[in-house]
């Protein structure tokens, strides 16, 4: 496969916790993190709250300074960009937010958000932004009249095509998503799911889809990677993952998405306990005290990301395929 | 099944706070009935009076709002004209309710214990000695490992999903005939959420209460509940067992939004898309208020069809898809 867009090497982000002048210690969020992202790809990041995919995400975009590992854009590492390259690159990665709310000013019109943007970066002459201003408001399926209106005067959906029109004006080669439907109703959702699609036909754009609902991931992602503490456990193409599951924890997670049908029957694996603090991961597999099938291998060592079959399919557990396997 | 809960006609506006005190319509004849011991779905988007409806039933309505019709019976009596001493013995000791998000709901200054105790000793006249030991029960009972601790703690010392546990609990502390759970997962992780709900449907089996599930997530509801009740914009547009909904819905906002609703089983390359969004209570209008929406709409959708019944417990708000069943059945016939 040709180089992949954004790759990323033993990514760690560690943030100390202090109470006054004292450390208290450390979370580690993102742990040792490493993915490939190509042109054109969706991939999604997935798993519950503290898992650290957010974090990931900001950290790829330098919204957060890694604490170790590579980030590589298009071959050129983003941990040692200049703050004039970084200020490029910010316009070739975007991103776009759970809700738009969040940063678009208040105060402001819409259409002058979308055009300060473009504005900030130098891109185009004042009657080119304005043309390109409807051209950006058509392609997510609002009308000129929306860029006259305020944010509040907008639906969360309208909000989030603004976020994602904004994101465009900039011709980003990559966007990074972070939960970009979970605020909206199913309706507003279906609506913003294939405004996704369509631009990243339309414009050859990769996404880092970072989200916690496996039912959308299932249709948006080409490849998934499930994350458990800072961790990948398992990743590799849509299909195999949610057809044929490997880790402990991604077939628990699987089960537990309730699905709009009444079943005879479904079998569940409902995981007990809840996920431990990042302060104090457990020792050797960070699942293991939830897991249902761990034993003293798990406790004490950590199983590597490996291949099981010889694809991309990877898994990190002591009984998958590997030596403990029974 | 003998009906405990009792909605008819229920009717609500909002009044606007200035001089001309508008009233902005919310529900509009909504009825819905619930059996003892059943747990009933209640289904739609936001802003289509899923929620107002509970708060109704719990007296809880913002004060803006005017109960403009309808009543409210539980049990044979109306809610609606119960003086507040006696509304106090049914609101949290007969029916309980659980939220969204506990942290709203419950006080960062108590700790658990506290607030736990309150509603047995005000509600059920328990010594304190009683009610901690109760209290020490129900988060038992609520599967919070170590009560005695969680006891003293404060609700931000909890999890996410260790907080709607001790909601839980408070709700059921006066064994409820019914538990309202508004959108009780929503703010948890799909883990937790299949912990919570299988919690939720055990108390209820062991109880025998009923239990209305106020929820977007049409997944949650197939899997929980066994008659569900769909609502748009102020309205209840059908009401089904659930095993027929999910199968065969009738009502064309209820096809769609199954149509639109992600499932893990299959991928599809687009989702089904529904043109359009919810109206707004002022352009409700007179006729059926999906029709800017729906592909089926004819001149006949500007007059507002009723909810009629189809075949025994299925009642749908369209004049197509009752037309649709009615027609099928001459040909059968």
């Amino acid at each position: 496969m040709s180089q992949p867009i954004l790759r990323v090497r033993d990514l760690k982000m560690h943030f100390p916790v202090k109470k006054g002048l004292r450390t208290l210690g450390t979370v580690r969020a993102v742990d040792g993190l490493s993915f490939d992202l190509h042109q054109g790809e969706t991939l999604a990041l997935v798993g519950e709250s503290g898992c650290g995919k957010s974090t990931t995400g900001r950290a790829v975009l330098r919204l957060l300074e890694a604490t170790d590992g590579s980030i590589q854009f298009m071959g050129e590492e983003v941990r040692q960009m200049s703050r004039s390259r970084l200020f490029q690159l910010r316009r070739e990665m975007q991103i776009v937010f759970q809700d738009a709310y969040s940063f678009l000013n208040p105060r402001l019109p819409i259409g002058e958000s979308i055009l300060e943007a473009m504005e900030v970066h130098g891109l185009h002459t004042k009657e080119q932004r304005a043309d390109k201003l409807s051209e950006l408001l058509q392609t997510v399926g609002l009308n000129d009249s929306y860029a006259a209106r305020f944010p509040h005067e907008l639906s969360g959906g309208q909000r989030q095509r603004i976020g994602i029109a904004r994101a465009l004006s900039l011709h980003p080669k990559v966007i990074v998503a972070d939960e970009p439907v979970s605020a909206l109703d199913v309706s507003v959702q279906s609506q913003v799911l294939n405004l996704f699609q369509d631009l990243k036909e339309q414009f050859g754009l990769s996404y880092l889809f970072i989200s916690h609902d496996l039912s959308v991931v299932r249709h948006v992602a080409d490849r998934v990677a499930v994350m458990y503490l800072g961790k990948i456990v398992e990743t590799g193409t849509a299909d195999e993952l949610f057809e044929n599951p490997q880790h402990p924890y991604t077939q628990a997670l699987l089960s537990a998405v309730p699905q709009p049908e009444v079943a005879a029957t479904r079998e569940r694996v409902i995981l007990q306990g809840e996920v431990p603090s990042p302060m104090n991961p457990p020792s050797g597999c960070a699942f293991h005290t939830r897991c249902p099938i761990a034993t003293e291998l798990c406790r004490q060592s950590v199983p590597a990301l490996e291949s099981t079959t010889g694809d991309d399919h990877l898994v990190a557990c002591h009984f998958v395929g590997g030596e403990g396997s029974a | 099944m003998s009906v405990l809960l009792d909605v008819r006609d229920l009717t609500v506006a909002f009044q606007s706070k200035d001089k001309a005190k508008t009233l902005v319509p919310a529900l509009d004849g909504v009825s819905i009935s619930i059996g003892r011991g059943e747990t009933l779905g209640l289904v739609g988007e936001s802003g289509c009076g899923k929620t107002l409806s509970s708060l109704a039933v719990m007296g809880l309505l913002p004060e803006s709002a005017r109960v403009q019709s309808g009543q409210l019976l539980f049990d044979g009596d109306d809610l609606l004209h119960l003086k507040d001493a006696e509304r106090n013995k049914v609101r949290g000791v007969r029916i309980g309710m659980i939220f969204q998000d506990p942290m709203t709901s419950l006080s960062p200054y108590y700790t658990i214990g506290n607030q736990l105790m309150e509603g047995l000793r005000y509600h059920m006249g328990m010594s304190k000695k009683q009610a901690k030991e109760r209290a020490l029960d129900l988060l038992q009972k609520v599967g919070i490992p170590g009560p005695e601790r969680v006891f003293h703690e404060y609700p931000e010392q909890l999890s996410g999903g260790m907080r709607q546990r001790v909601m839980i609990a408070i709700a059921i502390s006066c064994e409820p005939d019914l538990l309202i759970a508004d959108e009780p997962t929503t703010a948890l992780d799909v883990t937790t959420q299949a912990q919570i709900l299988d919690l939720l449907a055990e108390l209820q089996r062991e109880n025998g209460m009923s239990l209305i599930l106020i929820s977007h997530d049409l997944g949650v509801i197939a899997e929980m509940c066994s008659r569900v009740v769909v609502m748009y914009a102020g309205q209840v547009i059908e009401q089904s067992e659930a095993k027929a909904l999910f199968a065969d819905p009738t009502h064309p906002y209820t096809r769609a939004l199954l149509a639109a609703t992600p499932r893990m089983t299959e991928k599809q390359e687009r989702f089904y898309q529904i043109p359009g969004a919810v109206p707004a209570p002022t352009e409700w209008g007179t006729g059926c208020r999906f029709r800017g929406r729906c592909e089926h709409a004819t001149a006949e959708c500007g007059e507002m069809p009723p909810l009629s019944r189809l075949d025994g417990a299925r009642f749908v708000r369209c004049w197509y898809a009752a037309g649709q069943t009615l027609q099928g059945r001459e040909v059968r016939a």
